[in-house]
């Protein structure tokens, strides 16, 4: 049986019975969010044909379910999604790849035929786990986001979650797993976390010791991933900038070479500016990192906080070997209570493909409740 | 310009001899404001209300506090729902529920505004103990909606003070401060905070509604309110820790 399913029954079972000592503090709460991003694309090399541009728009409905009792939380984020236009063929694309992630864009049905069916609906379930806190340890267990991320985009250790880089701004899909955090004082704790598969031996293990340590958090880590092991260590610190860093070395069980990962960043702000930079070594290529599977990556960005509600940003991802990357403008409005508008200019070249330079620009517009 | 001058010692001269004359030094003005402001634990509810020209957003939360170096925050807004602040000593984490993440935020960012706020990470995590980390000096008497004030200069005396110099106007009666202004190592004033309102609890007089004001942007003011103020509210030590933070 899939833990999701183990775990949809137990966020069940908890929703329904919360322990008896923790009756009279249970509550429930239902929150969420619509987003609409419509958006224009342009990929070519100069040319202008009706081939050349697409169009597309993802209307999207969240819904977060919370239940919480004094020891136990039952979570359930679920989002149904009306794509059209290019949006929907990413979608079939995607879906009929086979390269299916545990919170991959659900489609029902079949691909059509001819790519003219450019309306569709689709489901995502991000996250669904029942939690329970004891005095001494929390144990979790579904679809849950299990971060052990330093960086804003690198993180080598970072080992159960898979970027998703589609939106924009980075975000970390969630992993099926079950997950027993043990706190060692206020500030220190030990997290093991396993997220079998089908095959239990192909799946993610690992145990982190992390502390906060003459004001450095750092952590340790080592996990069982696949046909190999995987060392880690990665830290967050304050000298007048903040600093992180990230180093993973996996050791396959082959005894062929392990692959060594790192990155490392520095983020610094000036009066209402605030910037980020991150470098990332990936000994490992595609097979290690199949999103970033350049040698050497270089990520900026600046934030200008015009005004309390108003702000812009730019951000670049460059992959130095190959020259390829993208650009991200992007202005964010708090245009009313609980809604955001967003307009945004994203800008690719990748020397690679035939169409090497790719523009889109869009909006993005959410009302939370 | 002489004459003005005169008139400003005359003034400060005067508020200080009113001072002296009513028994009260500076040590003692600002012991009461402190103890006035200081607690054991506390639990409220908080609103913030952002203003930037005519805009207005709120944010709501749930604090509990033990001490000056200990507090958690939970934000109840549908916009920031979940997402929980963790202060201890002069670290701050914030947790994003919805990507599972905590975050250590670095030091440098602890000036700038908070969930989009006048209020300062820095202003927020900063203790109500004034006489740990400022020499005070009575600069004289002032009047605040009609209430009689003191006006007491604050120098920072550690570095960990988030003003170089403060000014405050501490009500002559119920000693607490009504107004305060901030002020940078250049001198520049950087904000300038208002008490809209005090409430009397227990024996005890409690700013409960504040305004700050950025003088570094145009048009903009905070305005935090505090409700089901519970001081003394019992306290499990273990919501101060980073498990409670993801909890």
């Amino acid at each position: 049986m899939k833990i999701t399913t183990l775990a949809a029954a137990a966020v069940i079972a908890g929703m329904i019975a919360a322990p008896a000592s923790a009756q009279d503090t249970a509550s429930w709460s239902l929150g969420g969010s619509v987003t609409a991003q419509p958006y224009a694309a342009y990929a070519g090399n100069g040319s202008l044909g009706a081939a050349d541009f697409s169009y597309g728009s993802d209307t999207t409905l969240g819904l977060d379910l919370r239940a919480l009792g004094e020891r136990a939380r039952a979570e359930a984020s679920v989002e149904a999604a009306v794509l059209t236009g290019a949006s929907a063929l990413a979608a079939w694309a995607a879906s009929a790849s086979g390269l299916a992630r545990p919170d991959e864009l659900l489609v029902p049905g079949t691909a059509p035929a001819a790519p003219a069916a450019e309306t569709l609906v689709a489901f995502r379930l991000r996250t669904l786990y029942l939690k329970l806190d004891f005095d001494w340890a929390s144990l979790t267990a579904g679809r849950q986001v299990v971060n052990y991320n330093r960086g804003v985009l690198w993180s080598p250790t970072d080992l159960f979650n898979e970027l998703d880089l589609t939106g924009l701004s980075p975000v970390r899909l969630g992993s099926d797993a079950l997950r027993a955090a043990v706190p060692l004082g206020a500030t220190a704790g030990l997290d093991l976390v396993a997220a079998p598969t089908t095959a239990p031996a192909d799946g993610r293990y690992s145990a982190r010791l992390s502390a906060l340590i003459a004001g450095v958090d750092g952590a340790l880590t080592a996990a069982r991933a696949g046909k190999g092991w995987m060392f880690g260590a990665d830290f967050k610190a304050d000298i007048e900038v903040g600093i992180y860093g990230d180093v993973a070395c996996s050791l396959p069980d082959s005894g062929q070479a392990g692959a060594l990962r790192a990155a490392a960043g520095v983020d610094w702000s000036i009066g209402d500016f605030v910037m980020a930079a991150e470098y990332y070594y990936n000994g490992g290529g595609a097979e290690a990192d199949p999103l970033f599977p350049g040698t050497h990556n270089l990520y900026a960005s600046l934030l200008w906080n015009a005004t309390e509600l108003f702000s812009l940003s730019e951000t670049v991802i460059w992959d130095i070997a190959d020259g390829s990357g993208t650009a991200l403008l992007l202005g964010s409005l708090s245009a009313a209570q609980n809604a955001t508008f967003q307009a945004y200019l994203k800008a690719g070249y990748d020397p690679a493909l035939a169409a090497r330079a790719g523009v889109q620009a869009g909006l993005n517009i959410e009302v939370k409740f | 310009m002489q004459l003005f001058k005169s008139a400003a010692l005359a003034v400060v001269c005067a508020g200080v001899a009113a001072a002296a004359a009513s028994g009260q030094s500076v040590e003692d003005i600002l012991a009461r404001l402190d103890a006035n402001v200081s607690y054991e634990s506390i639990r409220y509810s908080g609103r913030m209300e952002i203003t930037v020209g005519g805009e207005t957003r709120y944010k709501t939360m749930d604090v509990i506090a033990e001490g000056t170096n200990k507090a958690f925050a939970e934000f109840t807004n549908p916009e920031d729902r979940g997402t929980r602040y963790l202060k201890l000593d002069k670290n701050l984490w914030i947790y994003f529920p919805k990507e599972q993440d905590t975050v250590k935020i670095s030091g440098h960012l602890l000036k700038e505004g908070m969930m989009g706020s006048d209020v300062s990470y820095e202003d927020a995590l900063e203790s109500a103990d004034y006489r740990a980390r400022y020499s005070p000096a009575l600069k004289g008497e002032d009047t605040v909606n009609g209430r009689r004030c003191y006006v007491v200069e604050l120098s920072a005396k550690v570095p960990t003070a988030s003003y170089d110099k403060q000014l405050l106007w501490i009500d002559a009666e119920r000693f607490v401060r009504l107004k305060a202004e901030m002020y940078a190592k250049s001198g520049k004033l950087l904000k300038v905070g208002y008490t809209l309102d005090v409430v009397h609890l227990g024996d005890r007089w409690f700013p409960a509604r504040t305004e700050l004001v950025s003088k570094l942007r145009n048009n903009t003011k905070t305005v935090f309110s505090m409700d089901r103020i519970d001081i003394g509210a019992a306290v499990d030590d273990r919501q101060f820790s980073l498990a409670a933070l993801s909890k």
